[in-house]
């Protein structure tokens, strides 16, 4: 990539980083100043994600990240860690608190529209998210967007984005409308998890095949991105299992703490009448903004 | 709560939600030392050791992210229990050794010997390996069936099984 390339990508890189810094910081301000509660681990989580994007897209990494292992770095940081850590932090929860009615009202019905909750189904973030990384690798979608900074530009937005798509309808704090049960999201975040550890040995196996050395790397370069995905995989795993688990039992607990009162104030069969299962923290949409 | 298909579920619920959460962390821990002990410290094998058969890679890829998985949930699933008080500890062992005996077992025979994913180790005699880790296997099975005998017919077990206290 020409010198030209990479600081313009470091000029776009700083208009993708500061201008949601810069609205996050203006929502906590606006909250904090009408004396609202805001927790200090979503203000942690949204400087977590906001550091990935920005050491992703804006650092001297991006501008060699025409070599295959600092691309796959800068996957695991924009297309998973950024994601996951952005969606712990519920920015769409902050912007309905602090903004007017007619605003949080089209926000409301841009959330709640068809096409939002479809894309917002668990399977679906999924393929688009890891399924997508197929194509990317095996086919010359990958070699494309090497020669064509658009193509390229257009590859990181895809990457954020979709797993933000993914990653808020696991373990996303904000209302997400149709996420799928909490079965269903399992079954999505298994099947994302494995086809990302299984691409990352399918790359180490064939990376004599798959690389062509001067274009998209040597074989060495490959094998290197692949343990790099491997091992990056599994640090990203760790996290989006944790939170996706955490979010699990904190409900089970509000649920629990429910059932306790009712009982303790004598609503007999409380627990067993309208939750036949006590077991199952209640599926489906996400806590709504008070 | 008091016809016999509510009663019946709360039975199969005192019993495998705790060999469950016992079963996924023994899932958990055989992969993570597996993991740890012979690919990180002791190098005797490799992650992938073996050619590019698309059942070994499936299946390489799988069971590496069951065990954060399994060690995750299954310890999520431990704290839900003692919060509900419906933890027995019998039983959460018995599973455990289900889920750990089991996980080697698949390992050490279907794994090693039938995908032919890679060996316990290299370059050595390697049946007693082989031996050693099977029969380590079977024996921690073996105790998990004790251990669930026992937990059942004990009369305390069913106490704390009790869901609506």
């Amino acid at each position: 990539m020409s010198s030209a390339a990479g600081w313009q990508s470091g000029a776009t890189g700083l208009v993708v980083v500061a201008l949601p810094a810069a609205g996050y910081l203006a929502g906590r301000v606006r909250l904090a100043s009408r004396g609202g509660h805001w927790p200090l681990a979503r203000d942690g989580a949204f400087a977590g994600g906001w550091l990935c994007v920005a050491i992703a897209v804006a650092s001297p990494l991006a501008a060699r990240d025409e070599q295959f292992p600092v691309h796959v770095v800068q996957h695991i940081l924009l297309g998973v860690l950024a994601p996951v850590l952005l969606a712990l932090s519920g920015p769409v929860t902050l912007l309905l608190r602090v903004s007017t009615p007619a605003v949080r009202r089209f926000v409301t019905r841009v959330l709640r529209s068809r096409a939002v909750g479809w894309l917002s189904w668990a399977p679906v973030g999924a393929v688009l998210s890891v399924g997508a990384m197929y194509p990317l690798y095996l086919t010359g979608i990958y070699r494309f967007t090497l020669r064509h900074p658009l193509a390229h530009a257009a590859l990181h937005a895809h990457m954020l984005l979709a797993g933000c798509l993914f990653a808020w309808a696991l373990v996303g704090v904000d209302p997400v409308h149709n996420r799928g049960s909490w079965r269903v999201r399992l079954v999505a975040l298994t099947g994302a998890l494995a086809a990302h550890a299984i691409l990352a040995l399918y790359l180490y196996v064939h990376a004599g095949a798959l690389a062509q050395p001067g274009v998209t790397g040597t074989s060495g370069d490959w094998r290197l991105g692949a343990e790099i995905l491997w091992y990056g995989g599994d640090a990203a795993d760790l996290a989006v299992i944790v939170a996706f688990f955490g979010q699990w039992y904190r409900r089970g607990g509000r649920e629990l703490r429910r059932q306790r009162e009712l009982q303790a104030v004598g609503v007999r069969g409380a627990a067993s009448t309208d939750r036949p299962r006590p077991y199952e923290p209640q599926a489906g949409a996400g806590p709504l903004p008070e | 709560m008091s016809t016999v298909g509510d009663s019946r579920a709360v039975e199969l619920t005192w019993r495998s939600r705790p060999v469950g959460s016992g079963a996924l962390v023994g899932v958990g821990a055989a992969a993570f030392l597996d993991e740890t002990l012979f690919h990180q410290i002791l190098h005797w094998h490799h992650f992938w050791d073996g050619g590019s058969q698309s059942a070994g890679l499936v299946s390489d890829g799988l069971f590496h992210l069951a065990g954060t998985l399994c060690l995750v949930s299954g310890l999520f699933l431990f704290a839900d229990l003692r919060r509900r008080g419906t933890f027995n500890r019998p039983l959460w062992w018995a599973g455990f050794c289900f889920g750990n005996g089991g996980f080697e077992l698949y390992d050490g025979i279907v794994q090693h010997k039938i995908l032919h994913l890679h060996q316990i180790r290299y370059h050595v005699t390697l049946w007693p390996y082989d031996v050693t880790w099977n029969v380590i296997a079977a024996i921690i099975l073996i105790v998990g069936f004790v251990l669930y005998r026992r937990a059942v017919r004990a009369p305390s077990g069913r106490q704390a099984g009790d869901l609506h206290r």
